[in-house]
């Protein structure tokens, strides 16, 4: 019945890695749309909220206080009613988005 | 461009077959679950219907980490959010990381990588306040 489809997709990667072929200018030159933007934008904080879960949970494993202890200390810094609202806003944006998007895909 | 290959590749086989046999034995009917293609495993196919099931998890916890906070939800998310990145991150890593050698290094990283986040948030979860508890604490700030 010929080559299987694995074999096809491998050659095809042989030879074209070979032939050390230029990339040709795609996300460079193409016209952003909406619906590639948010898809990126879903992938980027898909991403970010991932690594921000892993450090969370490596600093959990490292550091040798608990919890409301560093938050003590952050509330002792006194910051900004202002600038606390951007921390938080910085946290809540990309989780709501990816979250609503999400959504957007599963249904 | 590999995937479209394969995804036609496999479309293009059952149809051939299919008008073969209805030619040879048209009498036959077919019951039973289709057919998804000649010799292609089910894995792909159960692994995004499992990484729907845990993003509607996933989207389900959220309210009950708001409404029932507690050592329920705060294990559950551990586990959903854990599976739910690590296939994230695994999709990320097939589509662009290239050739035999780093796929493996990245997708070997990737285990050691949410295996460490699981553990962390169990650790959390167990001699901490906890997931919920620490959300609504960092949000009272």
């Amino acid at each position: 019945m010929g080559t299987t489809a694995r074999e096809e997709m491998s050659r095809f990667w042989e030879k074209n890695s070979h032939s050390n072929r230029p990339l040709s200018p795609h996300i460079t030159i193409y016209k952003w749309s909406l619906p590639m933007a948010m898809s990126i934008a879903h992938r980027g904080t898909g991403i970010a909220l991932s690594l921000g879960i892993s450090l969370f949970s490596v600093a959990a494993l490292l550091l040798p206080e608990h919890f409301p202890h560093y938050l003590a200390q952050v509330r002792a810094l006194s910051l900004g009613p202002a600038l606390l609202f951007s921390a938080k806003f910085l946290l809540a944006f990309p989780f709501s988005y990816h979250t609503w998007n999400g959504v957007r895909h599963l249904v | 461009v590999p995937a479209a290959l394969l995804g036609s590749a496999l479309l293009r086989r059952p149809a051939a077959l299919g008008a073969a046999a209805a030619r040879c034995a048209p009498a036959r009917d077919s019951h039973g679950p289709p057919r998804q293609g000649h010799g292609g495993s089910r894995a792909a196919s159960l692994h995004w219907t499992g990484e729907r099931a845990v993003s509607v998890l996933l989207l389900g916890l959220l309210p009950a980490a708001y409404l029932c906070p507690g050592p329920a939800v705060d294990y559950s998310l551990a586990a959903a959010l854990t599976l739910h990145g690590h296939w994230g991150l695994g999709q990320v890593i097939t589509d662009y990381v290239h050739g035999d050698v780093p796929i493996k290094v990245a997708n070997t990283g990737l285990y050691v990588l949410s295996a460490l986040t699981f553990a962390g948030l169990c650790h959390f979860n167990y001699h901490d306040v906890g997931i919920c508890k620490a959300v609504a604490m960092l949000w009272s700030l």
